[in-house]
């Protein structure tokens, strides 16, 4: 069911937010990139 | 500090023993506390995020008139910069008064679609329904989109850092109130799964027409979705656990007992084996349904009583579950101050014999003009008489 109809998927979003070298954040807080998921229809 | 730590600790034991019915020595006095409170400081909430370091007093300031022995755990539940970062598409806003936060849900799921949240519920949301509701992080390039997850992630941070943790600090250290039951973040067990199609994928209007035209989607979709349910590791008794559901006040009996209470009794039965409780906040009116709640162990949950009479919810579960109510925030706006605490001397006098009860108002106080003289007499009024 991947949605890549724009090339990229959600799941590819949050890899490469918590992959990004220019984001200074320690590895348990780039690791909460990974659990937005509901949340984002909540906020 | 070492003072105010005992008393918390003082405040703590005297709750075990109002919800155990162990003979407290007081009826503990619950501050249903959220944003509102910012009010008694005399400005908005709005104002009191822009500046960190007003926060945690701003919003304590009530304490300095009004007594308590526990608070509920205040998330901002704002996030000004993520939302700035995400276009200011967040349903999450401050209204008009400045201080009251408002929900406006836009339900993205449609109702032809359960078999495909049946099928993968994780990839339905973030393929589905995330793409629906953010339509711009799908076509503007993923080095844009990955920044606004980093702010998203980021301010929830801030927000906590800034705001949560200090005003935690104040309230514990300096008014040595003790935290009922932990945030929604902190949560250990996992909501109903119909609390989500509710809250995040249908909304009321969808979710209540689907129960009645396709209960048995409903039904499969809700299962599939509990397969990825997780229980966290209870490391400590207290703060006791919360729940603020919104869709059992409109179940009836036989849909609440289908499609809610295996998952929410599962939940409470994994709090009462590691010794903590279940504070429900218990939305709108649930005298229906409060028969199922002798099926957990006695003295296992707390129900803050909300568009129900604290007296009708007593006389339901109060010989089984500790009730909690006392005033009501509508009736405090208009009533006199004589009114108010003759309605909280009734209740006290009904439901605190013996324990099993907490003192606290119908609903959080979320706006200002929820905070008021009568709130704060009724509250001194409810410790000083609440005395065994």
């Amino acid at each position: 069911m991947e949605n890549t109809k724009h090339g990229y998927s959600f799941d590819d979003i949050l890899k490469a937010a918590h992959d990004d070298p220019e984001w200074k954040q320690p590895e348990e807080v780039k690791k909460m990139a990974f659990f937005l998921g509901d949340m984002m229809l909540w906020f | 500090m070492e003072n105010k730590e005992r008393i918390r600790q003082e405040r703590i034991d005297n709750i075990f023993k109002a919800v155990n019915r162990d003979n407290p020595k007081t009826v503990p006095i619950f501050a249903n506390t959220v944003q509102g409170m910012i009010a008694y400081a005399g400005i908005t909430y709005k104002k009191a995020l822009e500046n960190p370091e007003i926060y945690p007093t701003a919003m304590s300031r009530i304490f300095d008139d009004m007594y308590a022995d526990c608070y509920q755990p205040n998330e901002t539940g704002i996030y000004p910069m993520a939302d700035k970062a995400m276009n200011n598409s967040f349903q999450l806003k401050i209204g008009p008064d400045g201080t009251s936060v408002e929900h406006v849900a836009r339900p993205v799921m449609y109702e032809d679609e359960y078999d495909a949240l049946e099928a993968d519920p994780s990839g339905f949301v973030k393929n589905v329904l995330i793409p629906r509701m953010y339509s711009f992080l799908f076509t503007e390039g993923i080095d844009k989109a990955k920044k606004r997850i980093e702010a998203i992630v980021e301010d929830t941070l801030r927000m906590y850092e800034l705001f949560d943790a200090p005003l935690d600090e104040r309230l514990q250290n300096e008014y040595g109130l003790a935290k009922l039951f932990l945030s929604g973040g902190e949560c250990p067990i996992p909501a109903p799964p119909i609390d989500t199609i509710f809250d995040c994928y249908r909304g009321f209007k969808g979710t209540q027409i689907d129960l009645r035209r396709q209960f048995d989607k409903v039904n499969a979709a809700i299962a599939a979705m509990w397969e990825s349910a997780e229980y966290m590791p209870i490391e400590n008794t207290f703060p006791f656990v919360g729940s603020a559901p919104h869709i059992p006040a409109y179940l009836s009996p036989k849909q609440f007992e289908k499609i809610y209470w295996p998952y929410y009794k599962k939940g409470i039965d994994y709090l009462d084996e590691n010794g903590t409780k279940f504070v429900i906040l218990a939305e709108h009116k649930w005298l229906h349904i409060l028969d199922f709640f002798r099926d957990v162990t006695r003295n296992s949950c707390v129900f803050i009583a909300d568009d129900d009479d604290v007296l009708d919810v007593h006389a339901k579960i109060g010989d089984y579950h500790t009730v909690a109510g006392g005033a009501k925030l509508s009736k405090l706006r208009f009533e006199t101050n004589e009114q108010t605490i003759d309605y909280a001397k009734k209740v006290i006098d009904t439901c605190a014999p013996g324990g099993g009860f907490i003192f606290t108002t119908d609903k959080p106080w979320n706006s200002p003009t929820d905070i008021n003289q009568n709130l704060v007499d009724v509250y001194n009024f409810a410790h000083e008489y609440g005395r065994y």
